[in-house]
């Protein structure tokens, strides 16, 4: 592999690192409100606008980032690299 | 190859439960995968070098594992190291392996035995702490300690904390004296663990002023 090419990947990695380290660590994302009574659950259309909003974000642009799992694996099996894969969420903020 | 999965809950996404699949519980998670998309390793510190090294040790274990089933027993050092950077082999399997290699320069057999001591200890720490367990982990520390074995990096702290917390029940001065500052060396001094050091340094004088009473 060469390790070069790689490295011109880190220069985009302070922005995903500033950008994860930013997020809240994983919890459950159901809090009950002080009431007790459960919160409001997003609907699809809500949770299909906190998606696209996501995908938006800068740090995707600021490097060559992929969201479809298949064409990872494809561009991995035809380059012969590893993939580097940032699990995230987009129905919590 | 940079992929992004997001979990969206929006229903048919694709790949809805990857998370889960590559052991993944919780949010964020960094993980290198095969072509295949079989876990490799899990990324280590989220840091620009550390995603560097790990990189090179995913490529050299590329490149060693070839020429070691080939029979080349040359390469066992390197690629032990890499497994261990990674984080991709057990302790006891690592340990075994270690023994098999001899022949080793200086600087490698320092990196080498360093990388195994830090997995001795994160071993060592696994499963949950109950209070018989917690005396058990504090006294392997301290057997660590004083055979040499100290680990680095991240765990260097819990490490040290363990071995004074051991030296404090056991009323051990001088133990207590020299991993304070053992710990001293390894976190550095801007360290966001100086309060720490600072309540240590106050034990320290407390269990020195009853031992001098006692005398």
């Amino acid at each position: 592999m060469n390790i070069n090419r790689w490295l011109k990947l880190a220069v985009a990695l302070p922005a995903l690192i500033g950008s994860i380290s930013a997020q809240v660590p994983a919890k459950p994302t159901s809090p009950k409100a002080a009431s007790g009574a459960q919160p409001k659950q997003p609907t699809q259309e809500e949770l299909i606008v906190m998606r696209d909003e996501k995908l938006a974000l800068p740090v995707f642009k600021k490097a060559n980032w992929t969201f479809d799992y298949d064409a990872a694996r494809a561009e991995s099996k035809q380059s012969g690299k590893p993939i580097f894969v940032y699990f995230s969420r987009s129905y919590a903020h | 190859m940079l992929f992004c999965h997001l979990t969206t809950r929006v229903t048919g996404d694709k790949y809805p439960t990857l998370l889960s699949e590559k052991k993944g519980t919780g949010f964020p998670y960094l993980v290198f995968l095969d072509a295949d998309g079989n876990l490799i390793a899990k990324a280590g510190e989220r840091t620009v070098a550390a995603f560097q090294k790990s990189l090179k040790a995913i490529a050299d274990i590329k490149t060693l594992e070839p020429k070691q089933k080939a029979g080349d027993n040359s390469v066992g050092a390197k690629l032990l190291i890499a497994k261990l950077q990674l984080g991709t082999i057990a302790y006891e399997e690592a340990k075994t392996q270690r023994a098999a290699i001899s022949k080793l320069d200086a600087s490698t057999q320092q990196e080498l035995d360093q990388l195994l001591t830090n997995l001795e200890f994160s071993s060592s720490m696994q499963g949950p702490a109950t209070k018989e367990v917690s005396a058990e982990r504090q006294l392997a520390a301290a057997a660590m300690f004083e055979a040499g074995r100290c680990p680095d990096g991240q765990l260097a702290t819990s490490f040290y904390s363990l071995v004074m917390t051991h030296a404090e029940a056991t009323q051990n001065v001088k133990l207590y004296e020299q991993a304070l500052n053992k710990c001293k060396q390894a976190i550095g001094a801007n360290s966001p663990f100086q309060r720490l050091i600072e309540q240590r340094e106050k034990v320290l004088e407390k269990m020195k002023a009853s031992e001098t009473t006692k005398k």
